[in-house]
This record gives structure tokens, C-alpha cells and sequence, in this order.
């Protein structure tokens, strides 16, 4: 019995005898073992991700192979046939895949919110973190985080008024006698949306990756004859890419999913594929179908964020865009 | 073109705090000065208004007959060497020095030749490929001096270059740094808290307090004859005493509590004004109680208390009725240094003892 096990020994139980000391040695021996303290530290978290993730996913793809009922039906890959519809691109009739063009327009949109997110944030983070002062960031960073004390849906809602047809930036417009602009039931009503919605999560990586930037690097630039376009692609833009990165891939995954902002403000060429899903779920009762679309997009979802994770490695590996000079 | 680097009446607040008050100078093409004081004395501020990243609340920087005060630091003829080197963590060291070339759209062939050049210069040839970050600090202090001089500036600002070095290689880089100065003829504007450097390297020193210039020469005149009591003290070690002046016919001396210290007689002070006077440890000779006396000396009778020995010199603490004086003796032979307790002379020069008047 190593001294270790003594101290042990004597914290659960203070006047330690001999005798009984076999169980109990076996116990903490036990108790000490990596093997325990692997699973006591890691089991709450791996019980929670298989619970709440591991087994609804695994749901989904069981029901999309199925015909109707999991296991209780036959096999089938037809509702993801039904998602591509070989006959429509053999006919080479295009317009008839609106499940395919319904996702492509899903993406797009995630790519325009994503870039807009990150074209507004980089001018914001870019003061919180180099030149606000020292006192005021905390508040300034709170501002950025109020908004979620609402309600995600009210605040959506709240968009109604200010884009419709009558709404406050339209009747400014033909107040000062500017045509008016269709920016609701559409994808820009859908776009506006997202991206309010979602700024805050690229605002937030993106502002501790310039809080870290160190502010002589910019100085430095600048001294060396770097205008500020080009200190910002030169030094700025390179260093603060990983924060860019993880706040974008976060909102490229949540809109391409999005479902409240486009029902709400998108109208029909605003529609997205998360609505079809919810359909497909919620009116048709064809789960095995909305577990396919649900598949499809997982799966899209992920392979974009594979590739652009493996250009950002390329960016990386090149030590800066446009760095590549000498 | 001369080009003489004016600091006309600078002054910069930052919201209430006034960081540099009313500070001129000048430095002379080719000319290597260090702006030496504490942390906090205005040093840095007055080198980022020169570089450009500071402008003036008040007065005007020139460089010959070009103003320029408010000039966008990519602008103008000036390079800094940070503190912290600054390089950028993505480029390589090629790409690094050669940053100000390619930001002034030279062609890529040149570019890469005068990379090569200036790394030779600093004796790291060919390491254009490697990363920041497989630099030993000693190294990349260097990347970040050829990166600074590749655009040839004509005037090279370094804040504290040497910092982050540890002491073996920064005496060696103060030596390289002085001798690169000389080659290249570039005005050289220092800034650092360590006296020590500053006195090696600088034609001449601008000692800063506060965001004032207490007082500017040579680093002999600097040591030698200090003229305040903060530079008596800041610069290297030394006796400070403080007391009344006193005028007696055509001698006078300065009462120091139980030590009456004898100076030449000033025009500019009255009796009973209080000043301070200081007296260099090295510049005091330990005598065995016989008194030396030439017409100029001054000698003191005391004990000495203690003894501390340092290797090539001993520091002897001497106290003359309560007073204590510190001299330093060098160590020839370890038996002959004085015994603590034993009586003694000690006795300076009497062009050796600073009036300090401010």
C-alpha cells in the first residue's frame, strides 16, 4: 500500500484497521484507477452528447432508409431519389428538382448571411478590440449580447414593421419621394433577418481574435508604409482569420438550418429547406422523407464546411493571403 | 539634404494626463541619441510622436524643412525597432524584412536580392524561409532591425530594442547596434531606461523626468557633471547630500549635516539656500589617516563601517560623524582591503564634487 492510498485511506475513514483492509484497498485502488477517473470525468458529457445528439441523429437516419415504419417496413433509398429525381435531370428538366434547388437557395443565402456577418463585424471587433477604451469594452461587449435577453422570435417579429410595404424604412423612403423597396416575404426580408439575428455570433470570436492582436503588429505595418487597406490584408485580415472562421462556420450551420427567420419574414422566394423539413414532419406526416431531407443537409452542411476548413488550412499554411510574395 | 530631426516644443496629453510637456530638441544627421529615463517619463510618447503613431496636442516635428507633425506614419522617411519587435507571426523572415519593399511595389527579383543583403548585414544570411517562431530571441531582435533598415530610413527610432534580452546579449547587441549606426550614417533615435546602455551607444543623452527634459550632453558630461539632483541619481551610483550653501570670504562649502563640503564659491545662489551635492563612489580615494593633501582635495576623517566586496571592486561604507559615504575601491589584492571599525581619511578632488542646483 503506497503512501498515497494512506491518505486516502485516512480521509474516508480516520482510524484505518488492518483487517478489513482488503476490500477497502481494492475499492480505492479501483477508485484511483485511470480508468475510473477517465469515465467519472467524461461520462456526464458523453451521456449528454448520446442522449440529446448521438441517438435523435441515429433516429433520423433509420427513418430515412425505411419505406414507413423503421424495421417494421422495408429498406429503401427512395425518399432520397425522391430528393434528387434522376428522371428530371435525365429529361434535363432542372426546374423540376425544387428539393435540390430548394437547398442550393438555402445555402446561398447561408453564404451571403455568413460574408455580410463578417463584412459587418470585422469594422466593429476591429474597435472593441484595438481602439475602444480600456473601460468601455466590457459595456460595449454587453450591447452585443443584450439583444439575446429577448425573445429570438419577438425579435424577428419586430422586423415586420420596420420592412413592410408601409413599414418605417419604406414610408421614410416615400416620405423624402424615393420609390419604395419590396423588402419583406422575400429572400432579402430573409437575409436581413438572419443576419441581425446571427452578427452577434461572429461578432463575439472575432472580437477576442483582435483583443489578442497585438496592436504594434498594426503600428509596425503602417511604419513599414502599409496603407490601412493594406495593413488590414496583411496583417489584420491573416491574424484574425481563425476568429472569422469559427464565428462563420457557426452561422453558415445555424442558417443554413434556418427556420423561424424565413417563415416569418422570407415569404416564397425566401423559403428555405429547413421549412420544407418542418413540413414534411409537421403537414405531410412523411417522416422517413423528412428524415432523408433532414440527411441530405447534414450532410451538404458538413462537406462545405470541410472544404472551406480545408482552404483555411491552405490560407494558413501559405502564412497569409497574398503573402506569398518572395 | 541634411536632414536634422527638429522636436519643436512638444507637448501630448492623453485626457487629463499631460504625458510630455514642453520638450525640444534637435539631432544631427547621422547622429546617435538616446532619450534615457524611467518608465513613465515621456520617453516612448515623444519616439511614437516622431514615428507618427502619436500627434502632438502642441508643437511641431520637423525633419529638415519638412514638417512633419502630422504626416501619416507610412509617409515618412522614419523606421521603428518595437520593444516587442513586432514581426509578424505569419510571414516568413524574407517576408518579414521585405514588407516596406513590397509595400513600396518593388519588383519581386530586387526584393528578394536586397532581403539577402540586409540579412547578410545583420549575419543571418539565408534564413529567408524560416519562421518567426524557430527565431531565438537574439535573432529576431536582428529580423526586426533589418526589416526596419531595409526601406532605408533616415531615421531609424528604436523603443527599449533590447529589452527582452538577457544581459550577455545585449551588451554584445549594444556594441553591434553602435557599430552598424556608424557604418550605415543613420540617425539613431534611442529610447531606454537603462542608463547603463545609453552611455555606451550615444553620441548624446536626453535625460526625460516627467515628461521634461532634465538635461542633455554627452554620456561624459552626462556622468561626470550632473546637474540636477534626479540625474545625479538616476545615472549610475553616487553620494547625494543635501544641505545649506554657505559663503565664507572668498571660500564656500555646502553643510551637510555633520559634513561641511567645500566648493568654489557660486554667484547664483545666496547663503543659507539649500542644495545638493554629489560625489562619485569611484572618484573617492580611502586613505589610512595620514591625509593626502594636494591644494584641491578634500579630505575627511571618519570609521569605516563595513566592507562589501563585489569581485573587482569593494564598496566601503565610511561614516563621518553620523554621515555615510559610499567609495569604491578597486580590488587588487583581497589582504589590503579595509578592516569595518578601523579610523581612516577619505578625500575627492575638489572638481569632482557636483553642486546639483535643481
Amino acid at each position: 500500500m503506497s503512501s498515497q492510498d494512506d491518505v486516502a485511506a485516512d480521509a474516508v475513514r480516520p482510524q484505518p484497521t488492518p483487517e478489513t483492509g482488503t476490500l477497502r484497498e481494492r475499492v480505492l485502488e479501483w477508485a484511483d484507477s485511470e480508468v475510473f477517473k477517465g469515465a467519472i470525468s467524461l461520462g456526464p458529457v458523453l451521456l449528454l452528447l448520446t442522449v440529446f445528439y448521438a441517438v435523435p441523429v441515429a433516429l433520423l437516419l433509420i427513418y430515412s432508409i425505411f419505406v414507413e415504419d423503421p424495421f417494421a417496413s422495408g429498406l429503401t433509398f427512395e425518399h432520397f431519389g425522391r430528393f434528387i429525381d434522376v428522371s428530371a435531370i435525365t429529361s434535363l428538366q432542372f426546374s423540376e428538382l425544387s428539393y435540390v434547388r430548394l437547398l442550393g437557395r438555402s445555402i446561398g443565402i447561408a453564404v451571403i448571411v455568413t460574408v455580410l456577418s463578417l463584412v459587418i463585424s470585422y469594422p466593429i471587433t476591429y474597435y472593441l478590440g484595438q481602439h475602444a477604451p480600456e473601460r468601455w469594452k466590457i459595456a460595449l461587449v454587453m450591447l452585443v449580447i443584450i439583444p439575446f435577453w429577448t425573445s429570438y422570435l419577438i425579435r424577428t417579429y419586430a422586423w415586420i414593421p420596420i420592412l413592410s410595404n408601409n413599414g418605417f424604412i419604406n414610408s421614410a423612403l416615400t416620405t423624402v419621394g424615393l420609390p419604395s423597396l419590396p423588402l419583406l416575404n422575400n429572400y432579402i426580408g430573409s437575409i436581413i433577418g438572419l443576419v441581425y439575428v446571427f452578427v452577434p455570433f461572429t461578432i463575439l470570436p472575432l472580437y477576442a481574435s483582435m483583443e489578442g492582436l497585438d496592436s504594434s503588429l498594426i503600428e509596425a505595418a503602417r511604419d513599414l508604409g502599409a496603407s490601412r487597406w493594406e495593413a488590414f490584408r496583411e496583417v489584420v485580415f491573416p491574424l484574425t482569420l481563425p476568429g472569422a472562421l469559427a464565428g462563420g462556420v457557426f452561422v453558415f450551420i445555424k442558417t443554413a438550418a434556418a427556420y423561424v427567420t424565413p417563415s416569418l419574414l422570407g415569404g416564397t422566394s425566401g423559403r428555405m429547406y429547413a421549412q420544407v423539413i418542418e413540413t414534411q414532419f409537421g403537414t405531410a406526416f412523411n417522416w422517413n422523407f423528412g428524415a432523408a431531407l433532414a440527411v441530405i443537409l447534414v450532410v451538404v452542411v458538413l462537406g462545405t464546411i470541410w472544404i472551406a476548413a480545408r482552404w483555411g488550412i491552405d490560407v494558413k499554411g501559405s502564412r497569409g493571403l497574398g503573402g506569398g510574395g518572395l | 539634404m541634411t536632414s536634422t530631426l527638429h522636436v519643436d516644443s512638444v507637448t501630448k496629453d492623453f485626457g487629463s494626463v499631460r504625458a510630455v510637456e514642453d520638450v525640444s530638441f534637435t539631432v544631427d544627421e547621422g547622429k546617435f541619441v538616446t532619450l534615457l529615463g524611467p518608465s513613465g517619463c515621456g520617453k516612448t510618447t515623444t519616439l511614437r510622436m516622431i514615428a507618427g503613431f502619436e500627434t502632438p496636442t502642441e508643437g511641431r516635428v520637423r525633419l529638415g524643412d519638412h514638417d512633419i507633425t502630422t504626416e501619416e506614419p507610412y509617409l515618412r522617411p522614419t523606421s521603428m525597432v518595437f520593444q516587442n519587435y513586432a514581426l509578424f507571426p505569419h510571414k516568413t523572415v524574407g517576408e518579414n524584412v521585405g514588407f516596406g519593399l513590397k509595400m513600396r511595389d518593388v519588383p519581386a527579383d530586387e526584393r528578394s536580392d536586397r532581403v539577402a543583403k540586409m540579412l547578410e548585414l545583420i549575419e543571418l544570411p539565408g534564413i529567408e524561409d524560416r519562421g518567426i517562431d524557430e527565431l531565438s530571441g537574439g535573432q529576431q531582435q536582428r529580423v526586426a532591425l533589418a526589416r526596419a533598415l531595409i526601406t532605408e530610413p533616415e531615421v531609424l527610432l528604436l523603443d527599449e530594442p533590447l529589452g527582452a534580452l538577457d544581459l550577455k546579449l545585449r551588451k554584445n547587441m549594444q556594441v553591434e547596434l553602435k557599430n552598424l549606426q556608424e557604418e550605415l550614417g543613420i540617425t539613431f533615435v534611442y529610447v531606454t531606461h537603462d542608463q547603463e546602455e545609453a552611455l555606451t551607444m550615444s553620441d548624446e543623452i536626453i535625460i526625460l523626468n516627467e515628461g521634461e527634459i532634465e538635461q542633455r550632453g554627452t554620456p561624459t558630461e552626462i556622468y561626470e557633471s550632473p546637474r540636477t539632483r534626479f540625474v545625479a541619481d538616476f545615472i549610475g551610483d553616487t553620494n547625494l547630500l543635501d544641505g545649506t550653501y554657505v559663503e565664507n570670504g572668498n571660500s564656500a562649502a555646502v553643510e551637510c549635516g555633520s559634513v561641511d563640503v567645500p566648493i568654489d564659491s557660486l554667484s547664483a545662489a545666496a547663503d543659507g539656500q539649500s542644495l545638493s551635492v554629489s560625489i562619485r563612489p569611484e572618484k573617492i580615494a580611502l586613505g589610512d589617516g595620514a591625509g593626502n593633501g594636494t591644494e584641491t582635495a578634500v579630505t575627511l576623517r571618519g570609521e569605516v563601517e563595513d566592507v562589501i566586496y563585489q569581485g573587482n571592486v569593494a564598496k566601503v561604507h565610511v561614516t563621518i560623524d553620523g554621515t555615510e559615504l559610499v567609495l569604491e575601491q578597486q580590488v587588487i589584492d583581497t589582504v589590503n582591503l579595509p578592516t569595518p571599525g578601523s579610523e581612516c581619511t577619505i578625500s575627492w578632488d575638489q572638481e569632482n564634487t557636483n553642486v546639483l542646483t535643481g
